[in-house]
Parts: structure tokens; C-alpha cells; sequence
């Protein structure tokens, strides 16, 4: 066949354009799901929508903070569903975890004084700190990796995060303490450590 | 009502949750207080708040802006 390619459409286009951002749409729904086929899902529902809303895209924010817009809806709904599914049991690998009491005395000191990580700018300037970050995050408990997720990467309160996940604000603070806790010190050792 | 001098453990409890929400006048006075006076724990401050910068690049970063843009 000697027929010329058919002239691009804007759709076209658009689905191209589309596709070389599934793999970072699905690392932040990885982020919060923690489980592939999830994940996966929540990813092709995103760009199916997005395909099918294209002339809803206004153009006034990137094609990327469109389709994480989206893609929040469809991890939160993931979130719910999945929480209800659950029977109430807040995470055995959770309670096994304990408050970082081995961090202190007897008098709550710290028995090791916690490093000193210099300037941020250094580090944030780094793939390979990122890199670091990441399986730090993927060495959390999934409960905590969530909560601490829906905080700092989807932006959501307290009183958000214990909406859609059903912790209590109570716990909804510990995890968060023991996830900043635990990234840090992970941090420190597969970083900061190597760097002194 | 909180008191006055806190231990590292209840100082680092606060300083997570100063990123939450917003402590109480007791509170946040205890914790001013606690971090004048504690390096250790002026780092752990640091260290969460250097945390939180992570966070909000963690998916622009470096590591990710690979072939995405393409």
C-alpha cells in the first residue's frame, strides 16, 4: 500500500502525549496504593478519562497537573473502597511497630544525639537523594506509607486523611510521627551517612 | 495543661505534629522553649522540615522528569 500516513489528528496527538506520562502517574499512585494491579488501574482509568475529556483540558495548567488532578480522585476512590472492603483492622504490620522508645533513656533523652544533615539545597539537588527517598518510602509499613503520602504528597489534612481512610486523628498523628521518624532515620543511614 | 519542661520524646512528638496542626499556646511555648535549649533535637526539627521539602519534589525530581516530558 502506497497510501500516505493519515494527518495526525489533535486526538492523536493527545493520546501520544498522554502515554509518556503513565510511568510517572503511576509511581504517585504507587506512592499511595502500594499495590500494582491498583495502581495499574487507577493509571489507565486516569488516561482513559483524560482521552475521553480531552476538550476539557483549558490549557491553563500542564498536561501532567491535569492528569495528577484526576488521578487523585481515582487513588482516593481506590483509598475508600479498599477501606471499607477491609475488615476493621488497622494494619498488623502497623502494630508491630513501635513508638522509636530504643531512640531514648529512660528520661526520654535521646541516647544518640541525631546527626547534623547540613544544608537541604545539596541534597534536593540530587537524583540519587530522591532515589534514597523513595526506598525509604517503600521500607514503610503501608498504612503508615499511606497516611504519610495522602500528608505530603496529595496535601491533605488530618481530619482528610482519617475521612477517607477511616484512622482515627489520634492515629492518623502517631503514623505520621513514626513515618517521619523512620524516614529520617533511613535517611540518614542510605544518605547522610554516606556523606560524612 | 502541657508543662513546662519537655523531654526530647515529647519534643519530637510535637515537632511532627506542629506540621499538622496547629499546637496549643502551652504547647508551642514548651516546644520553643525545649528547642533553644536542645541541638538534638533542633536537628530532628530540621530534619522533618527538610523531609517535607523532599516530599513536595519527590515526583518532580530529578529521578522522575526523566522521559516523561517527552
Amino acid at each position: 500500500m502506497d497510501m500516505a500516513e493519515p494527518p495526525e489528528s489533535s486526538t492523536q496527538v493527545r493520546s501520544r502525549d498522554l502515554e509518556g506520562h503513565r510511568s510517572s502517574l503511576f509511581k504517585f499512585a504507587m506512592l499511595h496504593l502500594r499495590n500494582e494491579a491498583q495502581a495499574e488501574d487507577v493509571v489507565q482509568e486516569t488516561l482513559l478519562a483524560a482521552m475521553q475529556g480531552a476538550e476539557r483540558f483549558s490549557g491553563d495548567s500542564s498536561v501532567r497537573t491535569w492528569l495528577t488532578g484526576i488521578l487523585k480522585h481515582k487513588v482516593l476512590d481506590q483509598i475508600r473502597k479498599s477501606s471499607r472492603e477491609r475488615t476493621p483492622d488497622p494494619g498488623r504490620d502497623e502494630e508491630s511497630w513501635g513508638d522509636f522508645n530504643e531512640l531514648f533513656d529512660e528520661r526520654g533523652a535521646y541516647l544518640e544525639r541525631p546527626a547534623e544533615w547540613g544544608s537541604p539545597e545539596m541534597a534536593l539537588a540530587q537524583k540519587k537523594f530522591f532515589e534514597a527517598l523513595e526506598r525509604c518510602m517503600e521500607g514503610l509499613p503501608k498504612n503508615t506509607a499511606r497516611v504519610f503520602a495522602l500528608r505530603e504528597i496529595m496535601g491533605l489534612n488530618t481530619d482528610e486523611i482519617c475521612k477517607e481512610t477511616g484512622v482515627s486523628a489520634t492515629n492518623c498523628g502517631v503514623l505520621l510521627y513514626r513515618a517521619r521518624t523512620a524516614l529520617r532515620l533511613c535517611l540518614d543511614q542510605r544518605w547522610f551517612g554516606g556523606n560524612r | 495543661m502541657s508543662k513546662l519542661m519537655l523531654t526530647c520524646k515529647e519534643a519530637s512528638r510535637l515537632i511532627s505534629e506542629r506540621l499538622d496542626r496547629k499546637l496549643g499556646v502551652g504547647q508551642w511555648l514548651a516546644l520553643r522553649m525545649h528547642l533553644m535549649l536542645c541541638d538534638g533535637c533542633s536537628r530532628v526539627n530540621r530534619q522533618f522540615q527538610m523531609l517535607r521539602r523532599a516530599m513536595s519534589q519527590l515526583l518532580d525530581s530529578p529521578a522522575n522528569r526523566d522521559g516523561t516530558d517527552l
